[in-house]
């Protein structure tokens, strides 16, 4: 501990009370723990509040807070640690006590997934790179707010016409923006028609047939699904143009 | 509180997809779609007039800023909320440890202490018995 170095063993009897407890017993215990107790030697004696050493007034000096026992700064003092019982402490179950189980069970129960696209699963674009990488962090939005306070108002005519584009595409290193991340694909089907083709498969020679059918129906459905794209994407071209007019 | 914020939410989402449709837009431009275009800035302003207006109903939402931190990693903000409901737990049940070993030192403690100095422990409860009193 800091502050030992002035603290040796020695002698206590400066620091005994001058009137000693009346059980002899007790007295005894006192020389006895002389030889272990601490004394400073810079030869000052403990101080309490008061600036007095307040030995000859109880043995439990320290306890100032407890009425019957004088205090050192008169009987209207009242020290700092001297409050009342406290209702809540950690001993108590403080997320039961808030009610905050289901939270809790929520939140600890369940696995929450990573990513932050899986807490904004509508919002387009790659939003589970850091934001340090684009410039786009929220950090960077604290540290340099952006100007605020001011009206927005529509835009005139006049001012629209610096918003007049040429036709074309836009140069490589921007057409990246505003990709879409590869749609997630649901593999329950896949499972589905995969027990489907190992059941068949076992069956036997009937189900071996019924399985060659099954085939050619998927074949047959893969090549109405190009074709359905397809068409679906000569529509939306379509529909691109005459909207635009 | 949840309407206004769903109410926030919606617009901000409004705003997103109109901007991500002027991406398609300019990203091979015709001319046939100025007039889309700059129906769609008009959306824009607008957009904004009305999330400005919504930041008035939320002045006294709070957001610590530790989820900053875990949304500019990329990374789920409601990992956070269970971050810090497993750190609470963690330190309820260290003060609830400490508590306890402090408890039995205490009640140790004054039975020891009881055998060298009963009169002064009798003096002690009795002290204790009326700070009990008064405080109830």
């Amino acid at each position: 501990m800091a502050g030992d170095e002035r603290w040796n063993y020695g002698n206590m009897d400066m620091y005994l009370p001058q009137n000693p407890p009346s059980s002899g017993a007790i007295s005894q215990n006192y020389t006895q723990q002389t030889e272990s107790l601490p004394h400073r030697t810079d030869g000052e004696p403990p101080v309490t509040q008061n600036g007095q050493t307040t030995h000859e007034d109880s043995a439990f000096y320290l306890l100032k807070d407890l009425p019957g026992i004088p205090r050192p700064g008169g009987p209207h003092h009242v020290s700092p640690g001297a409050q009342g019982p406290v209702d809540i402490t950690g001993s108590v179950n403080l997320i039961q006590h808030h009610g905050l189980e289901h939270s809790f069970h929520k939140f600890c129960g369940k696995k929450v997934k990573e990513p932050l696209s899986n807490f904004l699963p509508n919002l387009p674009g790659f939003i589970d790179t850091p934001g340090l990488q684009d410039g786009s962090s929220l950090r960077s939005l604290i540290e340099k707010p952006p100007i605020v306070g001011k009206e927005l108002y529509l835009l005139s005519g006049p001012q629209l016409q610096g918003f007049r584009l040429h036709p074309g595409p836009i140069p490589e290193q921007y057409r990246l923006l505003h990709q879409q991340p590869p749609a997630k694909k649901k593999h329950k089907n896949k499972k589905h028609k995969r027990e489907h083709s190992k059941t068949s498969e076992d069956g036997g020679a009937s189900s071996a047939t019924s399985g060659e059918k099954e085939k050619k129906t998927k074949k047959q459905k893969k090549h109405e699904d190009s074709e359905k794209k397809e068409k679906k994407k000569k529509k939306d071209k379509k529909k691109k143009k005459t909207g635009s007019t | 509180m949840a309407e206004k914020l769903e109410q926030l939410e919606q617009h901000l989402e409004q705003f997103i997809e109109n901007t991500r449709q002027m991406g398609i837009i300019v990203s091979d431009f015709q001319p046939q779609g100025q007039p889309v275009l700059n129906q769609k800035i008009h959306a824009m302003i607008t957009g904004m007039q009305e999330i400005d207006r919504c930041k008035g109903q939320l002045q006294d939402v709070q957001v610590p800023l530790e989820v900053f931190e875990y949304i500019d990693q990329g990374r789920n903000p409601q990992l956070y909320t269970k971050d810090c409901m497993e750190k609470s737990l963690a330190k309820n049940e260290q003060v609830k440890g400490k508590i306890d070993a402090l408890k039995k030192f205490r009640s140790q403690l004054i039975l020891e202490l009881d055998k060298v100095f009963p009169e002064e422990i009798a003096k002690y409860k009795a002290a204790r018995e009326m700070v009990k009193e008064e405080h109830s």
